[in-house]
């Protein structure tokens, strides 16, 4: 991801979202070089209404350890979510979790 | 240089973008971009690989799940270019150049815009590694389109930064 300078942003409640054991399907975000530090913290807190810590968390487990898994979630809501992220433009698949059966 | 400000008189959450005019000029074109890519899939796979990535991993999964959705991500898409070029269609000229009233929504319409054009820009030229990695001759071809590249980048981290720093009390 590019870097740009950091910011002040508004604090948002973490929602049932933020990933967790027992679901099937993994939200996975993928590392890019094009898109922006703090847009992509933007779109995690818009989609998935996590605080900007927990944004800025995720974004940094991307950039540096090249992805992360942002939710944890029934195939329909998954596919729901990969969707959205592809559309801001964010490299984003859907993957099995280990070891959890399909519901 | 374009700026954002909260707009006056108004409730939190509304914002004015001002562009010059060779930036509102410039900006203005970039729908026709995406749209050609857009319209001819088959001839820029590429950038519309890159624009609609595949969701899983697993080949045949990814089969199935495109052809549910049939064509509605290019139609999403279209749709989104449509309402661009609306807003900007209806930004009233300045003495400054081009004022966009904006609330969060039309924020986020324009950062999906400006995002794919640099996700165009991007793809065509091939760029694999962060842009402050990258080191550009004036005198190279390409040079307009890094510039460009650029610009965009500026841009979405004003519009970023608007919608996500709290309003003044």
């Amino acid at each position: 991801m590019t870097r740009k300078p950091a910011t002040e942003t508004q604090e948002q409640q973490e929602t049932e979202t933020t990933p967790a054991l027992g679901f099937p399907w993994n939200v996975i975000v993928w590392d890019d070089p094009i898109n922006l530090m703090s847009y992509v913290v933007y779109v995690f807190q818009k989609l998935f209404g996590f605080s900007v810590e927990l944004a800025t968390r995720h974004m940094l487990e991307v950039h540096n350890d090249g992805r992360s898994v942002v939710a944890s979630v029934d195939r329909e809501r998954g596919e729901f979510y990969v969707s959205r992220l592809h559309g801001y433009g964010l490299q984003a698949t859907l993957e099995r979790s280990g070891g959890q059966p399909e519901s | 240089m374009a700026r954002i400000k909260s707009a006056e008189g108004a409730p939190a959450g509304r914002w004015v973008l001002e562009l010059p005019p060779v930036e509102f000029s410039l900006v203005a074109k970039l729908p026709e971009r995406l749209a050609a890519v857009l319209k001819d899939p088959d001839a820029n796979r590429r950038i519309v690989d890159r624009m609609f990535p595949a969701s899983y991993s697993d080949p045949a999964e990814q089969r199935e799940h495109r052809r549910l959705l049939g064509s509605s991500l290019l139609q999403d898409r279209q749709q989104m270019l449509a309402d661009v070029r609306a807003t900007l269609a209806s930004a009233p000229r300045t003495s400054h150049g081009h004022e966009l009233t904006l609330d969060a929504a039309s924020v986020d319409l324009l950062l999906h815009f400006v995002n794919d054009v640099r996700l165009l820009l991007a793809t065509e030229l091939c760029i694999d590694k962060n842009l402050d990695q990258i080191q550009v001759s004036p005198t190279d071809p390409d040079a307009p389109k890094y510039t460009l590249l650029v610009y965009l980048g500026g841009l979405e981290a004003l519009l970023v930064d608007a919608v996500m720093t709290p309003p003044e009390p």
